[in-house]
């Protein structure tokens, strides 16, 4: 007695799985796309990085932040009193990929920009245990040995340019003379300088970590 | 949304569940048929050599369970939203949950804080309650720079001492916190020369009551001070609480680490990066984070740790 | 049981096997780094490439590619063959799947200390290694899928079935959820095509259907062929296995918005996400009841046989894993439960007790075969690894359990004045006991893992015959174990 599978037809198998593993994709994924698409730009919450922070949110990647720092506030009154307002999808539409993370071995920081000092940053990514005490955080010391030559920025946002135009219609982009001087802005700074100023923020204008702890106030 | 994307997603999500469900069902009543019509037996064995199986029914428990489950989950669909634009008949959104936690919570603790509304910064200070609760709000939004009791660290204030770069006062320790304050010296460097911010480094550590590695200069150091630096921190390096700037002339270091300086010529060394590049110290600022009163609270009990 | 194998195209099998046992070693041996990097904050000593952020991507590519997918290679071209009773359809390609994955796996443990990382969970390997990954992975699906179309029994064998569901969902979830646009070759950089919350929901696809289809997938296929082989009994129920697959395909690649509940997506991806989970506990069910129900009766031989207890032990955890998931997944819970070492130990609770210890049961079971050995150099070393593990796996989870459910109550705790009772810096002071525990959890798994790696050295004794050199066309006769006297000729033959 044979089960009632088709017997040497493995042409099906492969294409009833692949048909039906894409419908959870095809009915989240491409809605949701959709209408991010539709993002006006009062939701998008302004300007993208400029060449400095962009540095440094590509330092942020490097050493793996994200592993234990989450940017996406939940909508419970226990982590907007600790963190911010909510995190809304206009917070991140510039980052490629997303930072929201999945941990919280350190806090989260969608809206730390502005809430410490350059000085502190300084202090705590070099030696995080002498502003935080009992921190695990591990050190970061090489960071501000390491002068940046600017080579790879201009290409890097004429890259961010190109996904703009695909992912987000409303979303601004560089100009070319913004792409010109990116060199000059980034060059002879060093990595911790980048990633400082990508977590500082910047308050007036938000791009990055730069958003005001409360949006509705 | 658009009407077509919702429909895609009614659909679509309706259907899977439904197929899931029927494909699964129809298998089991195909298999019991089959059993009927003596077509197979639930001892059927098959064998691949290495691996062999019985071909025994579908557990029912295990059917229903599943069905249960996608009750369930049609269930959902039909109070929550899930299913494209459709809302719910709960008509439930996660902002409005959040908007209805935020009152509730305004409203549960409104009461507690505000028998501390009508009480004055000294007030609060001499109150222990009242200072329990500044200190609670210290240790959530304080403690990272200005460390444990207030006692500071590099480049944040002791708050315990009488030193104070913006008025000790209650309402300026409450508009300090409320506003913030940023702390920022142009760097001078570049109009100095080297040689300009040596002096100037001389006169600024004879000030403050130490002795210069290098007397000579303090003279010249003076005359620059007088011409470029007074503007800011008074001809008699006194400083000026309206605008922040500190007091030269007392041994207080906000920007050096003074636990690190074994003798002047390091305090020199430090002295002149900061003059020859400047100073962009920053105090954020507090009224987007904490509400009025609990700064009240907070200024309380930043006020009584200097007394 | 006869312990005569046939001959089959193994030397791929017993390459993959092999290999499978040195990763799971290195990505153990860094998880436990990590582990003591929480416990001791500065032991990276300031080298940057020793430092947490970046290490964790390596951990987690070596355990889940590395280990898992050496392992996915070697149990599914062992089980097509011997459930087919065919040989590896193309040589060739087999052996450039083994070694393209060995580089695949080398290039990973360059770059991501290096920091060269996409950024995205579980896919940090940066677009050159994508690449060759792809290019791998095509090989292996025209391998895998050939030999199931060559074979010599008329059904497909449903562990197969599987395999081959984990080899397509791989390719289709790498594909999709690794599209960037490249901006250096040295250092290898690339941007996500995705933007913000749209790359968050693809990457919750990508992450949760590699652990429901890929890993969940290799896992089945492999309970399926060796825990009944191993206890010489048949499936309980062919009808059920095949009913919980497709329950699963539908349904798995739902779920990737658990992973992003109470966060910035839209309330109704949320609800999918929420409602797919947990209706995806009965099918997951199906696979533990057809496990379970087929252990009836044998529990005797478990007990007398180490490499039994592990994949009877990694059945237990699924059951329990498939459990937690979907409870994890629910709203009320997740808002406590979402970023704390609850998570952290959901997936080790689920990778290392569940998958983890069925494939080291099936590989106990696999390589002395793979070596001409009538069974492993030592059984009680295999006790020993067993007890190590599983003491140790419970360290682990127990630590960071009590760590997760207290940073979760933590975080929410209110003063009878509504302010938050305990600073972020307060929460991790409290869990710091628990991660030297779990530290100690970890250094008892891998010590166990040493003595895996020893115990299949001594195994290791040169091959007393090789292949025959014509097997990559299959033309040489396949020995059933019932034919002792062709397998007598088959040998005289070579």
């Amino acid at each position: 007695m044979q089960p009632t599978f088709p017997k040497k037809k493995i042409g099906w198998l492969i294409v009833s799985v692949l048909s039906v593993i894409n419908i959870g994709g095809l009915v989240e994924i491409t809605p949701f796309a959709a209408s991010f698409l539709g993002m006006t730009e009062a939701q998008i919450q302004g300007l993208p990085a400029d060449a400095l922070r962009i540095e440094g949110r590509d330092v942020y990647l490097r050493e793996g932040c994200g592993t234990c720092h989450t940017q996406m506030i939940r909508p419970f009154v226990a982590e907007t009193e600790r963190y911010g307002s909510p995190s809304v999808l206009g917070d991140s539409a510039y980052d490629h990929p997303a930072l929201f993370g999945s941990k919280r071995t350190g806090p989260d920081l969608a809206r730390i920009g502005g809430r410490y000092s350059e000085y502190w940053h300084q202090q705590h990514l070099r030696d995080p245990r002498s502003v935080s005490l009992g921190s695990v955080m591990p050190a970061y010391p090489w960071l501000q040995n390491t002068i940046m030559d600017g080579m790879q920025i201009a290409s890097k946002m004429r890259a961010m340019n190109t996904l703009f135009s695909y992912t987000c219609p409303k979303c601004k982009t560089y100009s070319e003379k913004e792409i010109q001087e990116s060199q000059g802005k980034v060059r002879g700074k060093t990595e911790e300088d980048a990633l400082i100023a990508y977590l500082y923020g910047d308050v007036d204008q938000p791009g990055g970590l730069g958003h005001r702890f409360s949006q509705k106030r | 949304m658009t009407e077509f994307w919702s429909v895609w997603i009614i659909v679509l999500t309706l259907g899977t569940l439904l197929i899931c469900a029927a494909l699964i069902g129809w298998d089991v009543k195909q298999m019991e048929e089959e059993i009927a019509n003596g077509q197979r037996s639930p001892d059927d064995f098959y064998d691949w050599g290495e691996v062999t199986a019985y071909d025994r029914p579908i557990p029912y428990g295990w059917l229903y369970s599943f069905y249960l489950c996608v009750f369930f989950a049609l269930g959902y669909f039909f109070f929550y939203p899930a299913l494209g634009r459709l809302p719910g008949v709960l008509h439930w959104t996660s902002e409005g949950q959040y908007a209805q936690e935020s009152t509730k919570h305004q409203a549960q603790y409104a009461e507690s804080l505000n028998r501390y509304a009508q009480m004055s910064v000294p007030e609060i200070a001499l109150n222990p309650e009242a200072r329990h609760i500044g200190h609670q709000v210290f240790l959530l939004y304080c403690q990272n720079c200005h460390q444990a009791g207030g006692l500071g660290t590099l480049h944040y204030p002791n708050l315990t001492d009488q030193d104070w770069l913006w008025g000790g006062s209650p309402e300026k320790i409450e508009e300090t916190i409320s506003q913030g304050r940023t702390g920022v010296m142009p760097a001078w460097g570049a109009l100095l020369g080297d040689r300009g911010v040596e002096e100037v480094t001389e006169y600024v550590v004879a000030l403050s009551g130490r002795f210069p590695t290098d007397p000579k200069k303090v003279g010249a150091g003076r005359a620059k001070f007088e011409e470029y630096c007074s503007f800011c921190h008074a001809m008699n390096g006194a400083g000026d609480t309206m605008l922040g700037v500190p007091n030269l002339t007392d041994d207080i270091w906000l920007h050096i680490d003074l636990e690190t300086i074994a003798n002047v010529s390091l305090l020199e060394t430090h002295l002149k990066r900061i003059i020859s590049k400047g100073l962009n110290n920053l105090m954020p600022a507090h009224w987007e984070m904490v509400d009025g009163v609990k700064i009240r609270l907070l200024a309380g009990y930043v006020y009584s740790l200097s007394d | 049981m006869t312990h005569t194998q046939p001959l089959y195209c193994d030397k791929v099998v017993r390459q993959f096997a092999v290999m499978a046992v040195v990763w799971g070693l290195v990505g153990m041996a860094i998880g436990v780094w990590l582990a003591a990097e929480l416990a001791f904050p500065t032991i990276n000593i300031d080298i940057p490439w020793l430092s947490f952020g970046r290490l964790r991507p390596l951990h987690t590519h070596l355990v889940i590619f590395a280990f898992g997918g050496c392992a996915l290679f070697a149990t599914s071209y062992h089980v097509a063959q011997s459930t087919g009773k065919v040989c590896l359809a193309n040589q060739g390609l087999a052996n450039f799947t083994f070694w393209g994955w060995q580089i695949v796996s080398i290039l990973a443990l360059i770059t991501l200390p290096l920091g060269m990382s996409s950024g995205k969970e579980y896919a940090e390997a940066e677009w050159p290694i994508d690449v060759l990954t792809t290019l791998v992975w095509l090989a292996y699906a025209v391998v895998f899928f050939k030999t199931l179309a060559r074979r010599e029994t008329l059904e497909l064998y449903v562990a197969n079935w599987f395999y081959g569901a984990a080899i397509l969902a791989f390719l289709v979830l790498h594909l999709f959820n690794n599209f960037a646009i490249p901006i250096s070759f040295w250092p290898m950089k690339s941007y996500s095509f995705y933007p913000g919350a749209v790359d968050a929901l693809t990457e919750g696809w990508y992450t949760h259907s590699l652990m429901g289809l890929f890993l969940t997938g290799g896992f089945l296929g492999t309970l399926y062929y060796f825990l009944p082989k191993g206890v010489d009994r048949p499936i309980y129920s062919y009808r059920l296995a095949q009913s919980h697959f497709w329950a699963m395909i539908f349904l798995i690649p739902w779920i990737g918005p658990q992973h992003l509940l109470h966060s910035a997506l839209p309330d109704w991806v949320q609800s999918l996400g929420m409602v797919f989970a947990l209706l995806l506990l009965v099918p997951f069910w199906g696979g533990v009841l057809n496990g379970f129900l087929t252990l009836s009766g044998s529990w005797p031989e478990v007990r007398k046989n180490p490499a039994l207890r592990f994949m009877a032990v990694g059945l237990s955890f699924y059951a329990f894993s498939t459990l937690e998931g979907p409870l994890l997944a629910v709203k009320t819970i997740n808002a406590s439960s979402h970023y704390t070492d609850w998570t952290v130990a959901h997936a080790h609770a689920g990778a290392m007790g569940s998958f983890f210890f069925l494939i080291i049961g099936a590989l106990y079971t696999l390589i002395p075969s793979l070596f001409r050995q009538e069974k492993m150099y030592s059984s009680r070393l295999i006790t020993v690894h067993f007890w190590l593990t599983l003491v140790g796996i419970m360290l682990h989870l127990m630590s960071l359990w009590s760590a997760g459910i207290m940073q979760s109550r933590m975080w929410y705790a209110m003063t009878s004045e509504g302010l938050l009772r305990y600073t972020f810096l307060d929460s991790v002071h409290a869990v710091q006991g628990f991660y030297w525990l779990g530290t100690v959890g970890g250094l008892m798994s891998l010590l166990g893992m040493c003595l895996m790696a020893y115990n299949v050295r001594r195994t290791a004794k040169p091959c007393v015959r090789s292949e025959s050199p014509k097997s990559s066309h299959g033309t040489h006769a396949v020995h059933t174990k019932h034919s002792t006297e062709a397998h007598a000729e088959a040998h005289a033959g070579h």
